[in-house]
């Protein structure tokens, strides 16, 4: 064979074998197609088709999901640095690099993991609910939106002092603006009353209401004297009416026995819970019941075994009630029998359960004496929400963010306030009534002074997420107390993330740290 | 191009291919011998009619016989040789001597996208031929070059047969995961992501596997390691952390052969961390007045929970080939027992590859290579964040040594009761947990490439390959309700994972090798390159059934439908688009220049950076070609290069908004930045290649200065946002350089007796700069009352510096003592490595020894401060004799302090081999029967089970480095082996 003959077909097969090639592969475009995500357009084209935005909406709610509920967050920032719960170190753990221990004592800083992850799992609600109008939503819808972006805004103030806030639809790269002080709680308080027309009046409880509304503005112009001045708040006789104005607007709501308001159907049984964050027994937790692990001891029978045997109450606190009173201790027949505990306080000798056997040398005590180091059963354990045993998994008990009781006291502490103190002496003893462990056995209070009001909040209300903020309205906060001595006035507030001061100019540190 | 015009080329094309089966004239047959210049027959070399296709090989004795026209010319070829051409006269008998072509012997390194001779490289490039191998049993590749490559840290996570590797190619350069260096098999990338699904439960999550268990160390042929920009800028955005190649064995010419390789051995605990016997702990029990946790026996968990396991290896091999084409089909089969009870791993592959020539002078050329592989591994519960709960190993070491683990043949769980002795709140038994926990991962790969080759004109090739490397993975994962754990007891655990991953390769290149004048020759490669990786997983987890003596993850109905969760996921896509090309310039052999540039453009870059641009540039003089160099110097080359790389390691979808679907939600779950853009490193190498008295005593020094800007990294987002970081490019640096220095030398070359030592040095220095933001914390520690984290990323310190309270000692009441502050204590880098290996030849007998170590580095024990702290005492847990029987303070909790960051400096005798060749038997050919010992001693000061150790400890992404926390023990394996072909 002549190589000349086929050396130019040759030349011709490489041309077409390579072009060949290069056409099916011609260059890609590079375009990103995200498969189990939607890009932004795609969003927007789903929304049109949905348009209840129920998607969106269940994901602010699911914003308030352990932000609220769990022991970490808001839960921890509100209740660790209070009388109300003490978190030592023992042979059971809970040293976590002393995280619990300087909440207690007041002594943390601005790289505080829990002030870090409670400002960002807020931050987060705001974003969530201000998404949801970016996309355009029906009137009713954006007023469930503004409500909740509200409450999270609310919450972001009480704690850390200001707020950063964009408008819906605005670049994330762009810096927010920042509301703080006087300026933020007129601000919140406008975007509610703002919606309150646009609100379902009939709504569940762990929905965007006008009951929730109302509820939140009572305790927002409650607490409005606080933003301008923490240390020394002044109460405006005006604001005062409003609370008192808006607690009666809210409708269908009554007392029933506390200890419904915790169970696991506390959804479907109380009358009392104004707006709530919702359990789905097995199926999704809001984060509570591990508050109850966080404190139970390891030998207790709980749904899914022993508890982690950490958080307690101070003595103080302990001491604060009387055996007359059912929120202190109730034997609810269903957790005696599958775990052998009462409800409430639990101290003293521990049973298995059925409640009747005593579990060898497990003796709760009700001192403290060390922050590092403490025994295991030293310190009272608190059980609010009740164990759900046919969820063990899950359980079913909803959250309670604003309750009736609350509302009660809200107006009581607004009436005497203004001077009203026998109005406001009415709705406390009628709720001490209610509340009495056996028909009447807690008497009456025949005066009523400001500590009486912070102390019956704090029975009513403890372990619910606003002992700090209840403090600090009665200016205690800062004081002395079992391991913690005065502290300074800068952890009045909490300070603003490290992270988040240097990541916008405009937000600028809280002062003293 | 018309279709027409493409049915004619193809009619030719067949024609062609008629037309070369053609032969012409009259034949006479001519026979005759083959040798080499000793004499000795040349099996299997081609005897091939110039211009045609009639041919034949040599048979075992040399001898050939063919039918050639006279005038025709006979051209004898084989592998390793130059080639020889006869013209046939009148000849019968032609006897040919074939001398060696020392040029096409040398040492060829495989690069990026080629090949090259060593004495050409101008980068710097490590190359492990697979006699230089460690030796031994080794599931996967990294094992094999462990200590072998100067300035590359080899890392075995934990002690696992399976275990995931960390390699550092000169140091980390990145502040999130994804440092490994860029795996190319065959010239085919990988994704280098693991398909065992993961797995989470309330004993933390599963620590990973091997991705690249997938391949048969016996399969392989070499390693190249690609470390400096010059070499690795090729690879462009995929570059950054180094290069590893891997090629596999090919066939040779010649008759068939059969490889067999047998052996089996046994591996036990190498050591473990010091605890209180049970007389000692009766002995605290009654010094501190805690007598009521005295179970009145003796045990010990971490030697119920080990044994002594079997290994067993098989390998057969068929390869052969001619010069039209080679082959090798190989299967190998390991299972390899943990010293753990309960793990095992099992791999089966099969291999083959081929590469033929066709057209008559063989212009075309195909290659192909496939791998099969399927690993089944069974994994005990150990994790790497284990809580209160502990897992495996931690709950082994905190066992009360006086309780037993079984009391009547029943597992002793929550509390021990026997006769009068009541021992309450006992941990969670470690045999319960390998008995009610079985998980079982399955995991096929396969790996396909097939890769024509055209040469167009001489010196011109174009070469097309296509690689598709699929890899699916199974895992089944129960914890039946029997076990006593919070969670767990009377529910039960169960977790089906399925996870799946594409890779696509499309290449396209044009190499063209010219030799122009008399001293000029040039090499240059351009090319296409498209990449694909694809990625899904689906995963069903339940808990709450209702009978245990049935596994939950084969009636995960049986749950009530709320406590049954269920997810799957695919990535968004993840395709790369690249244009590389390299010229190689070579003067006189004495001056060499290499330049490389790659443009990579991927789907996952912001819309604003959508290509990146990569070059590099490398300059070698040989100086032992210039005269003035003493002939002592065999070989003295200087390289200097620079270049600048990428990494791309962050997920697909970042730069995007993302909205993604939760249970009847939609939520955004990403801050959109379409800046967002690969990693850059720049490197400066400079070395000098050295070789004295013909290369008996070889060698390498480099320095390099690696500078890695535009970190990739999650940034907190501005709030309010709906993630709290977000991917950006953090304006800081980290900079890493070092020394490395490679020695090999003969000491003894006689006819009996060889003798060779090698080793290389490594310094290494590295730290993180330019940086402003708040240190970035990592390095979570876990366990009992544990939290935060003990590392950070903070500027002008190393990468992942450990911050932590330092611990100044015990007050005369035995209260721990503590600084005041946090303060920044240790740097979990090694300063130094170490590899010395060396091969000892007497007569048949052959030894090899190979040491390695890491100098420099704290390595801090999250498993003795959470498994052997003081505290532990009071609730009847185990701890050290220096705690429990000294004074110290039981309320000493577990604190996060410098009590239990401890040295990491280690010298390990890894690997010792004895060979001994029996010669032939019968129809056997080489026969040698050894003995291997792996890690069987390790010098170090370390308290745990061993300083090389890397638990994923990482926070949010951000790594963490030199933590130890419950991983599985290291094991000390010793094999017996025979090999033999016939």
């Amino acid at each position: 064979m002549n190589s000349q003959i086929i050396f130019k077909p040759r030349k011709i097969y490489f041309v077409v074998f390579f072009a060949t090639f290069l056409v099916i592969h011609s260059c890609t475009k590079l375009e990103e197609n995200l498969n189990s995500e939607l890009n932004e357009q795609q969003a927007q084209d789903y929304l049109s088709k949905h348009t209840d935005f129920d998607v969106l909406l269940e994901t602010v709610y699911r914003d308030f999901d352990n932000t609220f509920c769990d022991y970490h967050n808001v839960f921890a920032l509100q209740e660790v640095t209070t009388d109300e719960a003490i978190v030592p170190s023992r042979p059971s753990g809970w040293e976590d690099d002393g995280l619990w221990r300087k909440l207690y004592t007041h002594t943390w800083d601005a790289d505080h993991i829990k002030i870090v992850d409670t400002y960002n799992a807020l931050n987060k609600g705001a974003f969530d609910a201000t998404n949801v109008l970016s996309f355009g939503p029906t009137t009713e819808v954006a007023a469930k939106a503004r409500f909740l972006r509200a409450y999270f805004m609310y919450t972001i103030l009480d704690l850390y002092g200001k707020f950063p806030f964009r408008e819906p639809g605005t670049e994330l790269s762009l810096l927010p603006i920042v509301y703080e002080g006087q300026d933020a709680i007129n601000f919140i308080i406008g975007e509610v009353e703002a919606v309150l027309d646009d609100l379902p009046a009939d709504a569940p409880d762990w929905e965007a209401s006008k009951n929730a509304a109302y509820g939140l503005l009572a305790r927002m112009y409650l607490n409005k004297g606080v933003y301008g001045n923490r240390t020394s708040p002044e109460f405006d006789q005006a604001d005062m009416e409003k609370v008192i104005n808006y607690a009666d607007l809210i409708t269908n709501k009554s007392l029933n026995f506390y200890w419904n308001n915790f169970q696991p159907n506390n959804g479907e049984i109380s009358t009392e819970i104004i707006f709530s964050d919702q359990s789905l027994g097995g199926t999704r937790n809001n984060g509570q019941q591990w508050i109850m692990y966080g404190t139970m001891l390891a030998e207790a029978t709980l749904p899914q075994g022993g508890g982690w045997n950490g958080w307690a109450t101070t003595p103080d606190f302990y001491n604060s009630f009387t055996d007359d009173d059912i929120r202190k201790s109730y034997d609810d027949s269903v957790v005696l029998e599958k775990g052998g505990f009462n409800m409430g306080f639990i101290v003293g000798q521990q049973y298995e359960p059925g409640g009747t056997d005593p579990i060898q040398d497990v003796i709760v005590t009700v001192d403290i004496t060390t922050m590092t180091g403490e025994s295991n059963y030293s310190g009272v354990r608190v059980l609010k929400y009740a164990p759900d045993y046919d969820n063990p998994a899950s359980q079913d008990n909803d959250w309670i963010l604003i309750g009736y009781s609350d509302v009660l006291l809200m107006k009581a502490e607004a009436l005497f306030r203004n001077g009203r103190t026998d109005e406001a002496l009415d709705i406390i003893n009628n709720l001490r009534s209610n509340r009495s462990a056996t028909p009447g056995s807690l008497a009456p209070l025949t005066s009523l002074t400001e500590s009486d009001i912070l102390a019956e909040r704090g029975r009513e209300l403890y372990w619910q997420d606003c002992r700090r903020t209840d403090l600090i309205r009665f200016g205690k906060f800062l004081d002395a107390r079992l391991l913690k001595p005065l502290s300074d006035s800068k952890y009045i507030l909490f300070p603003i993330p490290r992270v988040a001061v240097l990541a916008n100019e405009n937000l600028k540190q809280n002062p003293g740290y | 191009m018309k279709k027409n015009n493409l049915i004619k080329v193809t009619l030719l094309m067949l024609l062609q291919l008629l037309f070369s089966f053609w032969s012409f004239g009259q034949t006479s047959t001519v026979h005759g011998t083959v040798t080499d210049e000793n004499g000795v027959p040349l099996i299997g070399v081609n005897a091939v009619i110039q211009g045609t296709t009639i041919g034949t090989i040599t048979d075992v004795n040399g001898n050939y016989q063919i039918e050639a026209d006279a005038g025709s010319t006979l051209t004898f070829s084989f592998v390793g040789y130059h080639s020889e051409s006869v013209v046939v006269v009148s000849q019968t008998e032609i006897n040919i001597t074939l001398v060696p072509d020392v040029t096409q012997l040398e040492d060829v390194v495989v690069v990026g996208y080629g090949t090259s001779r060593k004495s050409d490289l101008t980068g710097s490039v490590s190359k492990v031929d697979n006699r230089d191998f460690n030796k031994g049993i080794s599931l996967s590749p990294e094992q094999l070059i462990k200590g072998r490559s100067a300035g590359v840290q080899i890392l075995n996570n934990s002690g696992a047969p399976d275990a995931e590797m960390t390699v550092r190619i000169r140091g980390n350069s990145s502040i999130r995961s994804g440092n490994q260096p860029l795996f190319v098999v065959d010239g085919i990338p990988l994704d280098g992501r693991n398909t065992q699904p993961g797995v989470w439960s309330n004993l933390g999550s599963a620590p990973g596997a091997n991705p690249l268990s997938f391949i048969n160390s016996n399969d392989i042929e070499s390693i190249s390691v690609l470390k400096d920009a010059s070499s690795t800028a090729i690879f462009g955005s995929r570059g950054s952390n180094g290069v590893v190649i891997i090629t596999t064995k090919k066939g040779k010419s010649g008759a068939p052969r059969i490889d067999f390789n047998e052996s089996v051995g046994i591996s036990n605990l190498l050591r473990s961390p010091e605890r209180m016997d049970a007389a000692q702990y009766r002995q605290m029990l009654s010094n501190r007045n805690l007598v009521g946790f005295d179970g009145g026996t003796s045990s010990n968990a971490l030697d119920e929970i080990t044994r002594t396991a079997f290994i067993q290896n098989y390998n057969v091999a068929i390869s052969g080939g001619n010069e039209k084409g080679n082959y090798r089909i190989s299967l190998g089969y390991i299972d390899q027992q943990g010293i753990i009870k309960g793990s095992d791993f099992k791999k089966y592959v099969g291999n083959f590859s081929g590469r033929y020539s066709f057209l008559n002078d063989d212009r075309l050329h195909i290659e192909i290579n496939l791998n099969s592989s399927n690993t089944i591994s069974t994994g005990v519960p150990i994790s790497t964040n284990a809580n209160l709960y502990g897992s495996l190993i931690g709950n082994a070491l905190e066992w009360n040594p006086t309780v037993p683990l079984k009391d009547n043949g029943d597992f002793v769980q929550q509390s021990y009761s026997h006769d009068t002795i009541n021992v309450p709140g006992v941990g969670t038994n470690p045999l319960a947990l390998i008995e009610y926990y079985n998980d079982r991962s399955d995991v096929t790969n396969n790996l396909v490439n097939i890769s024509p080759s055209f040469m167009i004109i001489d010196g011109l090739e174009y070469k097309f390959t296509l690689g598709i490397n699929k890899s699916k993975g199974n895992r089944t994962t129960d914890i039946s309700g029997n076990l006593y754990l919070i969670g767990i007891t009377d529910l039960g655990y169960a977790n089906v994972g399925y996870s799946v991953i594409t890779t696509t390769t499309i290449d396209h290149t044009l190499n063209y090798k010219k030799k122009i004048g008399a001293n000029f020759y040039l090499d240059a490669v351009a090319g296409y390159e498209y990449l694909n990786f694809e990625s899904s997983s689906n995963n069903i987890s339940a808990g709450g059934f209702s009978d245990f003596d049935v596994l939950g993850s084969q009636i995960l109905q049986n749950p009530v439908d709320g406590d049954i969760s269920v997810s799957s996921y695919k990535d968004p896509t993840n395709s790369l688009q690249s244009f590389f090309s390299r010229v190689n310039l070579n003067f006189s052999s004495k001056y060499l220049l290499t330049a490389t540039m790659r443009a990579d453009g991927s789907t996952k870059f912001g819309t604003n950076n959508k290509y990146g641009y990569f070059p590099s540039v490398a300059g070698a003089w040989i100086l032992s070609e210039e005269n003035f160099i003493p002939k002592v110097f065999s070989n003295l080359k200087l390289r200097a290069s620079y270049g600048k790389t990428g990494n791309q390691e962050f997920p697909a979808g970042s730069a995007q908004s993302r909205y993604a679907f939760g249970q009847q939600s939609l939520s955004l779950v990403n801050v959109a930045n379409s800046n967002l853009k690969w990693e850059s490193t720049v490197t400066y190498n400079f070395g000098i290649d050295f070789g004295l008295f013909s290369d008996r005593l070889s060698g390498t020094v480099e320095y390099y200065d690696k500078t890695t800007s535009d970190l990739l990294f999650q940034v907190p987002a501005v709030q309010p946002a709906p993630e709290a970081n977000y991917w950006a490019n953090l304006p800081a640096r980290i900079l890493n350089s070092g020394v490395e220095v490679t020695v090999e030398g003969v000491v003894i070359e006689k006819k009996k007796i060889y003798w060779d030592v090698g080793g290389n040095v490594s310094f290494l220095k590295n730290k993180l700069t330019n940086y402003d933001g708040t240190p970035i914390l990592t390095g979570s520690v876990h366990g009992n009352g544990m939290g935060g984290t003990c590392q950070q990323l903070v500027n002008d310190y190393p990468l992942f510096v450990f911050n932590m309270l330092t611990f100044t000692g015990l007050d005369s009441a035995g209260n721990a003592l503590y600084s005041e502050d946090k303060e920044y204590v240790g740097d979990p880098n090694p300063k130094v490595l170490l590899g010395i290996y060396s091969t000892l030849k007497i007569g048949r007998l052959s030894f090899d020894v190979s040491f390695n170590g890491a100098f420099g580095q704290k390595v801090y024990n999250n498993t003795n401060t959470v498994n052997l702290a003081p505290t532990n005492l009071n609730i009847g847990r185990n701890s050290t004799p220096e705690i429990g029987l000294g004074n110290e303070s039981l309320s000493n909790t577990n604190v996060v302090s410098t009590r239990f960051l401890e040295k990491g400096d280690y010298l390990r005798l890894s690997n010792v081999g004895l060979n001994y060749n029996l010669g032939s038997f019968a129809y056997f050919k080489n026969i040698s029967i050894y003995v291997t010992g792996q890690n069987l001693l390790l010098f170090t000061k370390y308290k745990g089970f061993d300083p090389e150790v890397n638990t994923d400890k990482s926070v949010d992404g951000v790594p963490s480095f030199g933590i130890d926390y419950g991983s599985y023990p290291s094991a000390r394996t010793i094999m017996i082996g025979i090999n033999t072909n016939f």
